[in-house]
Parts: C-alpha cells; sequence; structure tokens
C-alpha cells in the first residue's frame, strides 16, 4: 500500500512538472513573448538583461537580474543622457567534476538605453544585491517634478 | 452604516497586502564527482530567508522567493519578477543531513554529499 501511494504521488508530481514546463516553453523558445500582459517593448525584450525602469520622483531607479555578477563584472556607463551597461559571466565547469546538465549559459553583454529626463552624472550609484543590479540615477533639478500651486483671483 | 456593510465595503487592498508572483524553473547546472553531486541554481534577487530546499522521499524541491519589494508602477517593464520552483529526483544514498545550500550573488549552490554506497570504490587485484 504504502509504495502504491508513493507511485501516485509521484505521477501527479510527474504531471505538475509537465505542465509547468509546457506553460514556459514559449518564454523558454523565445523570451520576446510573454503572456498575458505582454511587454510595450517586444524586441527589446530579447536583450541580455532584461530591465525595469522606474520613476522615483527625484531619481530613476533602474532594475535588471545579473546572477552570478558581482560588483566587479558589471560596467556602468553614462554618457550623452544614454546608459551602458555591459560585462561577461563566464561558466566553467568545477574542477574534477563531470557535467550532467548545463543550462546556465555563458553571456557577455553589452546594453545602451535612452534614459527618459536629464540626470546627474555625479549623483549616479549603482549597486549589486543578491544578483540584482539597481542602479540610482539622480535627475537633474530642470527635470524634477515640481508643483504649481494654484491661486484664486 | 452597520458593521456588515463596513467589512464588506474595505478595500480589500488593505485587508492583507498580497503579492502575486508567477514562479518559474530557474535554469540549474549540475555537477558530480566521487564525493558529492553539485547543483547551481540562478535565482537573482532570492535572498537567504526566502530558499527553502527540501528532500523528501528522493525528491530535492527547491523553493526560491523574490524578498525585494516591487516599486509602484515601472515606466518601462522588461520582466517581472518571478518566484523560482524546481524539482529533481535525487539517487538513493545521498546523505539528508549533510546537504549544503550557499548564496551567492544571486546563485544557489547546493552541495549533495554521497553516502559511502554511492561513492565509487577501488578494487585491489590480489595475485592468486
Amino acid at each position: 500500500m504504502q509504495s502504491r501511494f508513493t507511485d501516485l504521488e509521484n505521477t501527479f508530481t510527474l504531471m505538475d512538472e509537465l505542465r509547468r514546463r509546457m506553460d514556459n516553453v514559449w518564454d523558454d523558445f523565445d523570451p520576446s513573448w510573454q503572456r498575458s500582459t505582454s511587454s510595450p517593448r517586444p524586441f527589446a525584450a530579447q536583450a541580455w538583461p532584461q530591465v525595469n525602469l522606474y520613476d522615483g520622483g527625484s531619481n530613476l531607479v533602474l532594475k535588471a537580474d545579473v546572477p552570478g555578477l558581482s560588483d566587479k563584472d558589471v560596467t556602468v556607463t553614462l554618457q550623452d543622457g544614454g546608459l551602458s551597461i555591459s560585462g561577461e559571466r563566464k561558466i566553467t565547469p568545477p574542477e574534477g567534476y563531470s557535467t550532467h546538465r548545463h543550462e546556465r549559459g555563458h553571456i557577455k553583454f553589452s546594453r545602451s538605453l535612452t534614459l527618459p529626463c536629464k540626470v546627474n552624472p555625479e549623483q549616479a550609484t549603482a549597486c549589486v544585491k543578491n544578483g540584482v543590479l539597481t542602479i540610482t540615477l539622480a535627475k537633474t533639478p530642470e527635470a524634477q517634478p515640481r508643483q504649481i500651486t494654484v491661486r484664486a483671483q | 452604516m452597520n458593521n456588515a456593510t463596513h467589512l464588506a465595503k474595505r478595500p480589500s487592498a488593505a485587508v492583507e497586502p498580497v503579492q502575486h508572483r508567477d514562479t518559474v524553473a530557474p535554469p540549474v547546472d549540475v555537477y558530480e564527482n566521487g564525493e558529492e553531486l553539485l547543483l547551481v541554481a540562478d535565482v537573482p534577487g532570492a535572498s537567504h530567508e526566502g530558499i527553502d530546499v527540501q528532500l523528501e522521499k528522493g525528491m530535492l524541491t527547491i523553493h526560491a522567493r523574490r524578498t525585494e519589494e516591487t516599486s509602484a508602477s515601472p515606466l518601462a517593464a522588461e520582466y517581472r519578477p518571478r518566484h523560482y520552483f524546481r524539482t529533481f529526483s535525487v539517487p538513493q544514498g545521498i546523505d539528508a543531513t549533510k546537504i549544503d545550500a550557499q548564496l551567492s550573488a544571486g546563485v544557489l549552490r547546493l552541495r549533495l554529499a554521497k553516502s559511502d554506497s554511492l561513492k565509487p570504490r577501488r578494487v585491489e587485484v590480489k595475485q592468486g
């Protein structure tokens, strides 16, 4: 009885796994294809790393997943209102080990983005934490939102 | 307003902030040597607290949650942060008490030590 129950459980685990893989099959095949909420710029999604840009009011915050890259491996450059990120991730099998599965790729990348407003290059900061690159760019005073008081006349 | 309508009209976001995120299978490298199996998985955004590794009934389950908070409405979004989940069936003879997990720079490394029965053994040939 014990073994039969385990077999049943295994079958369901396998079916769940299959379902999950089928859900992701198009994502794996072509990253530009996305379910439900499609990206506003479908062709940009093929680039690596994929980038999210947030507006923090007085600054711009850019986030990108860069697993396996430390602060030394990423170069961030600001020039003429554009931002470039470049770097390389080398995957070398550890010494003395045989390889069963190799899914994490060797990546060499360089991306350039045009920023939506002017930023102060002196106050830009970039950090990598848990494989996520966060770049914070302070907007120039002209680009910051300014509230205009409405007066009654 | 009586209590019943008050509860019904409460904005749902205030009751419990729920972050709904999809789950993906992270890319994994698997290596083996005489002493151990080594699994390397890319889980960017997951922190130590968000990672749950279990070995039960010969199935190794890796669950990694992204813990960073999402900022409101991005100007441009190319990816959505997702949790990670993956299972592997592992051979018998892996010592569950000797699994070592390390997280650095968004990369999870799992070392599964083999018990003596799985380790390669050299047989001495005696002269008869």
